[in-house]
């Protein structure tokens, strides 16, 4: 024995549970497994129920749409969402910021145009603490958990579009997975005061991670005008695979999710009035270890409408109006969350046409089916600035 | 107004847990390790209360030192003696720096020592501190302790002071107000006495603590870096004020050791009469500090895959019931030990140097009663959180020490790994979680 290590596992206090690939605590609806997907909606689309989203040429959702740019633009927006987490009873309220879409336009001749976005596939940012009372060999202590996690999965993209006829219009994309999370969870353990075995002192736990992500994708789209007024689109987008290179050198593998996409567009007297339905596979993501609280599919469907409204300074104001269902793709114990939006907004003409603020707002409600107790409502205000040359 | 609210991210979601958040608690994981390769008791510290050269140590002049605080003086009549010996082998016969006429008379000749009372057992009685002039010209070896021994002699007497506990604590040294346990205490040495000396140029001190009861000072050591507090010799050579008292530290010339900051103090214990037990246990403390080590290896693929929670190391002590003060508790301290250049791999002299900030760190100490028996549990938390942060798999040691020695007699013990029964043989205890390793953050 003198120079063998005898090593023996005694098994006390095996009182939690920690499935390993887990992700860490998250605390809202939205916030389950690698985090809310905001869309890939510019303000315009998402002010209409995401109805537009397929004709908006400054979003990422379909190449084809490139080429109503017309001229040469580019476009930013900035979404910072308000939510009110209630579990029975007890609600939390926490605001976060994202910058969701960034895009530049670049039309070629009439028939070609091309164009680079980049756009937030999923956001994960919270701070959460919780508390838990275990026993250690046969002291009774307090753990408080506090996570923060930092981060995002952003769709770097890569498309071009041509008119192939004067109501055809096509396009391809190739699209670049980047991003990382960052994860630190910051365990305290206190022995309550009381009689105790001995005086051997609690020291904190501190478990820093990241996961850096990489993959790709192609993504087609068209869009098909059979009459002046009635506009058809349609996109898809094929996932290879996704990689997660952990902090600790492990490399988790899964696949992009293959997404697919319609919409129609019919204008009635200068109004525009629009549908569409949006199918993302998310549980392609299972292989990184996501499935602890389950990784659904999602389906999304979305009616809106952009109504002309008053003229100011000889620029048309756009006034919008939608609404829209759709699943969110991490649930909670195996339950696959849901969400209901209505919002409205309006495009403002600056510049003589050369530019134009998009202002939205959407009232989101998110609950899970079939569990009583647990809503989440949030406020997304939207802010996109669309420049044109 | 809106756009400026939302600017402002808010991110917790604590409320909402732990409904919807995964993980509040953790699986917490125990487990017993026999990590002691070696283990042995050493005995004889007093303090050896110098510098010692440490060649391992890079400075600017390529030299380092370790050193001890404090140097006792030690009398527990039935078992006890521990005298110290003072070198001051320079003693200026010069007026100043300045003036370089000969000393021709001094006045206010006296030796100051700084004694720590936190430290020390002071009787209420009187304790007399005698002080011998143990210094011998012709001898080639000046440092043996018996050649010292025989010196402390009637005839060799220099002066003594006899002060009672209420009178020590009462005299509090100037500029040392910080130092609550700190106290200074002055020997009057005859001016005639001093001007001989002065004459010779050196002057070798032997100090010797007796007391109708057992009496202990912890004196602060020569290589204390504050030059208030270092035991010094003062003297005036002149009357006029504008000429200001000599205060002279120690120093020791060397005849033939090459370690010129060597032996400006060293302890001579004269009689250790203490019991000890002798069978291979690890005994800690006493009068003649008795400290013991434990030279440990963990698996390094255990510090790499584990956040430790707590860690002890478990001794089963063994009991001591029939020596003096055995229901006084006393405290003893583990000290970690890095494997370095400094302390090297000697055993004695891992033990020897406790200064927490070489090559090691000091962790918490326990109260001990020396009747006691059962396990003791030493918090060692510290100590794998640092071999966790080092590269290297090389032993590394914890130092098992008295914090009463020199001043408190019990001496407690626990069983060694030798031990025949491994029930109560010295095992290492940690609670600790698995790293989430490959796990998505």
């Amino acid at each position: 024995m003198s120079r063998s290590i005898v090593g023996h596992v005694v098994a006390w206090g095996i009182v939690g549970v920690l499935v390993a690939p887990s992700l860490s605590a998250q605390g809202a609806v939205s916030m389950q497994g690698f985090g809310y997907p905001p869309g890939q909606l510019t303000t315009r689309a998402a002010s209409t129920g995401g109805a537009l989203g397929e004709f908006d040429q400054a979003g990422p959702l379909n190449p084809a749409a490139l080429l109503n740019w017309g001229v040469a633009g580019a476009y930013v927006q900035y979404s910072p969402e308000r939510r009110s987490t209630s579990v029975n009873g007890v609600t939390s309220t926490s605001t976060v910021a994202r910058f969701p879409v960034f895009s530049v336009g670049l039309p070629f001749g009439q028939r070609y145009a091309f164009g680079i976005s980049t756009s937030t596939l999923l956001e994960r940012n919270y701070t959460s603490t919780s508390t838990a009372r275990q026993l250690i060999r046969t002291d009774s202590v307090a753990t408080t958990s506090r996570t923060t996690a930092r981060g995002a999965m952003n769709d770097v993209q890569f498309a071009g579009a041509r008119q192939v006829k004067s109501w055809l219009r096509v396009g391809a994309a190739l699209h670049l997975i980047t991003g990382e999370n960052r994860v630190n969870t910051v365990r305290a353990i206190a022995a309550d005061t009381g009689v105790r075995a001995d005086t051997i002192g609690y020291a904190p736990i501190s478990e820093p991670s990241s996961a850096a992500f990489g993959g790709s994708g192609l993504s087609v789209g068209m869009e098909l005008s059979p009459t002046r007024k009635l506009s058809v689109a349609g996109s898809a987008r094929y996932g290879f695979g996704l990689r997660a290179d952990l902090g600790d050198g492990a490399r988790r593998t899964a696949n992009v999710p293959h997404r697919a996409g319609a919409a129609v567009r019919w204008e009635v007297g200068g109004t525009n009035l629009a549908a569409r339905v949006n199918w993302e596979g998310w549980s392609a993501m299972r292989g990184l270890g996501s499935d602890a609280g389950g990784t659904f599919d999602t389906r999304e469907s979305g009616v809106g409408a952009e109504v002309p409204g008053p003229k100011i300074r000889g620029g048309q104001v756009i006034l919008r109006v939608g609404a829209r269902r759709r699943d969110l793709p991490f649930g909670v114990n195996g339950v696959q969350p849901a969400e209901n939006g209505v919002g409205g907004g309006i495009g403002l003409p600056i510049g003589f046409g050369r530019a134009q603020v998009d202002l939205g707002l959407d009232r989101a409600t998110r609950t899970l089916p079939g569990v009583t107790g647990v809503s989440e409502r949030a406020l997304i205000m939207s802010f996109g600035f669309r420049l044109r040359t | 107004m809106l756009l400026v609210a939302a600017c402002t991210e808010s991110l917790d979601t604590s409320a909402n847990c732990p409904a919807l958040c995964v993980d509040g608690r953790v699986v917490f994981r125990d487990t017993s390790f026999d990590i002691v390769q070696f283990d042995s008791a050493f005995s004889g510290f007093t303090g050896v209360g110098e510098r010692w050269p440490s060649p391992g140590i890079a400075t600017s002049n390529g030299t380092s030192f370790l050193y001890e605080t404090y140097v006792p003086v030690i009398s527990r009549p039935d078992s006890v003696d521990v005298r110290q010996v003072l070198r001051f082998d320079t003693l200026p016969n010069s007026l100043s720096t300045s003036d370089t006429t000969r000393i021709a008379a001094v006045t206010g000749s006296r030796l100051l020592l700084v004694v720590d009372t936190s430290r020390s057992t002071i009787p209420s009685g009187p304790t007399t501190v005698s002080v011998y002039d143990v210094d011998a010209a012709a001898a080639t070896e000046d440092t043996t302790p018996a050649s010292l021994a025989a010196r402390f002699v009637p005839s060799r007497l220099v002066a003594q002071r006899t002060f009672t506990r209420a009178q020590l604590i009462a005299d509090t040294i100037n500029g040392s107000g910080s130092f609550v346990s700190i106290r200074a205490f002055t020997i009057v040495i005859p001016d005639s006495t001093m001007l001989r000396y002065i004459r010779i140029g050196r002057m070798r001190l032997g100090l010797q603590i007796t007391s109708s009861a057992s009496a202990a000072l912890s004196l602060v050591a020569p290589s204390v870096n504050a030059s208030n507090l270092v035991p010094r010799l003062e003297y005036d050579p002149s009357p006029d004020t504008t000429i200001v008292p000599w205060r002279v530290p120690t120093r020791y010339t060397p005849a033939v050791v090459n370690a010129p900051e060597r032996f400006r103090a060293q302890s001579l214990v004269l009689r250790d009469r203490t019991t000890r037990l002798d069978d291979g246990s690890l005994e800690v403390g006493g009068l003649v500090g008795t400290r013991s080590l434990l030279r440990v290896r963990i698996p390094r693929r255990f510090l790499d895959t584990v956040n430790v929670v707590r860690a002890s190391l478990d001794l089963t002590q063994r009991p001591q019931r029939n020596v003096p003060g055995s229901r006084d508790g006393v405290r003893l301290r583990l000290r970690l030990g890095i494997a370095g250049p400094a302390l090297g791999t000697d055993p004695r002299r891992v033990v020897e140097f406790l200064d927490p900030t070489l090559e090691g760190a000091q962790l918490p100490s326990l109260r001990i009663v020396a009747a006691d028996s059962g396990v003791r549990s030493f918090d060692v938390g510290d100590a794998l959180r640092r071999w966790q942060a080092q590269d290297s798999i090389v032993p590394t040691n914890f130092v098992l020490y008295g914090e009463g020695e020199t001043f408190q007699e019990q001496r407690p013990a626990f069983y060694s790994r030798r031990n025949a029964s491994a029930a109560v043989r010295p095992r290492l205890r940690v609670t600790y979680t698995l790293r989430p390793e490959g796990a998505i953050p």
